[in-house]
């Protein structure tokens, strides 16, 4: 089951990716299948939980292609900063997609605060699942 | 008259608008690095055409509310001035408009981070403004910055490409620099509820008005001065971006074999008298031709879109565009 959800996230995602970018996701599975125990444990329905996978691995990667050190003398940085902004805008069209404009607007102050904290020297480590868990189950209880 | 007098639009307005994006956000520390940095980046100033152009398009619809055109014409800055930030670190540029860029002044990583809070910000507000009734489903920042990204990816990708063709060179064009001028244009009179139609025509006049933007500002690297461009001229030649003089001047077989021995190692003193050529081998006219006729498209859709006053706007959009010095 959780193969078949991952597969579909990846598959679904690789196709939203503009070839141009060369990007290749390759997260680790067993973050995915942390996921999507999350997304059981909060309620969400099979048919949807695809798509908060795939929401979620843009996210995570535009997080970690902007993660420190970025040096003015790293051949890859170019990339990395295109690759973050890429991926950053990707998880915003691919979630008005999903229509998703909820969970959007619900991760906003948090993806926010994560910039700040960055901008502030405090790099420190992203608590993003937790973040869905609780946007989620606020909307299991809302409903 | 400067443009924005013409327009009749106050961009101090957008300029406290932008600020108070900032100062209002209870999450920014009080005089921290970050704020100081988004502030002095809002004080740099710039043509602040995007706001402009947000400002002219809600003025097809009905449905006016200055305080939300406002504030999208601040996030359209906001969008382009983090674009700007992160540009000068993928050219490795020292200065932007003359003065020290911001990774230089508070290094690569927390200058992308300003850039991308001025990103995240952005959706933040217009999250909450979308949860108004008649809010816009598609957040401009969706559609806006994708496209931007692919501008640079297809930049990258033709680097010293002196095979590039014409349409890769104006589809790259349109992502990097035309889509976020058309998207401006579009969601102003989206915001102000203008009809379906309108808003499609406005995007199309907003294309044709940016890649004419585009193709002037590849003219300046021959014809401006250091001082105007606040890096010196020949730079997108030496940076291997295949403008679109530099297409036409790849026809001429002299010129192609010099323009085609540029590369990574060429330094700017050894492209001068190829400067000078290209200057003086009619490419630079053929731009400019090309230049006019897209500013003739967008006037044409203009003219088109007579029954509203605001048309008169647009065309004070293409005559500035086309009398643009630098």
């Amino acid at each position: 089951m959780n193969d078949t959800m991952i597969r579909e996230a990846l598959e679904r995602l690789q196709a939203e990716i503009d070839p141009v970018t060369r990007i290749r996701l390759k997260p680790e599975k067993s973050v995915l299948v942390e996921a999507l125990t999350v997304f059981e444990r909060c309620g969400v329905e099979p048919l949807r939980r695809p798509r908060l996978l795939a929401i979620y691995m843009l996210l995570a990667s535009a997080f970690a292609r902007h993660s420190e050190p970025l040096e003015l003398d790293d051949t890859e940085l170019t990339r990395r900063i295109l690759d973050g902004d890429y991926l950053y805008s990707l998880y915003i069209q691919y979630a008005l997609k999903c229509k998703e404009e909820s969970l959007l607007r619900d991760l906003s102050p948090f993806v926010k605060k994560i910039q700040i904290a960055r901008a502030l020297g405090r790099d420190e480590e992203i608590p993003l699942l937790s973040a869905f868990e609780q946007i989620l189950l606020n909307q299991k209880e809302a409903n | 008259m400067p443009l924005h007098q013409k327009l009749r639009i106050d961009l101090r307005r957008v300029d406290r608008e932008m600020k108070r994006i900032v100062k209002y956000d209870n999450d920014v520390p009080p005089d921290s690095e970050l704020e100081k940095s988004l502030l002095q980046t809002i004080d740099a100033g710039g043509k602040r055409l995007r706001p402009m152009l947000v400002t002219v398009g809600s003025r097809f619809g009905t449905r006016q509310n200055d305080n939300r055109i406002v504030q999208l014409a601040a996030a359209a800055e906001f969008i382009h001035t983090a674009s700007l930030i992160h540009d000068d670190l993928i050219d490795r540029s020292p200065l932007r408009r003359g003065e020290p860029s911001l990774h230089t002044l508070i290094g690569p990583a927390k200058a992308v981070y300003v850039g991308n809070y001025m990103s995240a910000r952005v959706v933040e507000l217009l999250s909450q403004v979308d949860e108004e009734p008649g809010g816009d489903r598609q957040s401009f920042t969706a559609v806006a910055t994708a496209e931007l990204c692919l501008g640079e990816y297809e930049q990258l990708e033709h680097a010293y490409n002196y095979s590039m063709s014409l349409d890769d060179y104006l589809l790259k064009s349109k992502h990097k620099t035309a889509h976020l001028m058309a998207v401006s244009l579009e969601f102003g009179a989206r915001a102000a509820g203008a009809p379906e139609a309108i808003c499609q025509s406005l995007y199309r006049f907003g294309e044709h008005l940016g890649l004419s933007f585009q193709i002037r500002d590849d003219l300046l690297d021959f014809t401006a001065s250091a001082e105007q461009l606040g890096k010196p001229a020949g730079s997108d030649l030496l940076g291997g971006q295949v403008t679109l003089p530099v297409l036409y001047a790849l026809e001429d077989p002299r010129l192609a074999v010099q323009i085609r021995s540029v590369g990574p190692h060429t330094k700017a003193e050894d492209i001068q008298p190829l400067l000078e050529q290209i200057r003086t081998s009619g490419a630079l006219k053929r731009a400019e031709t090309f230049c006019d006729e897209e500013l003739q498209r967008a006037r044409d859709i203009a003219l088109l879109l007579g029954d509203y006053t605001a048309h008169a706007d647009l065309l004070s959009l293409a005559d500035y565009f086309g009398g643009r010095t630098f």
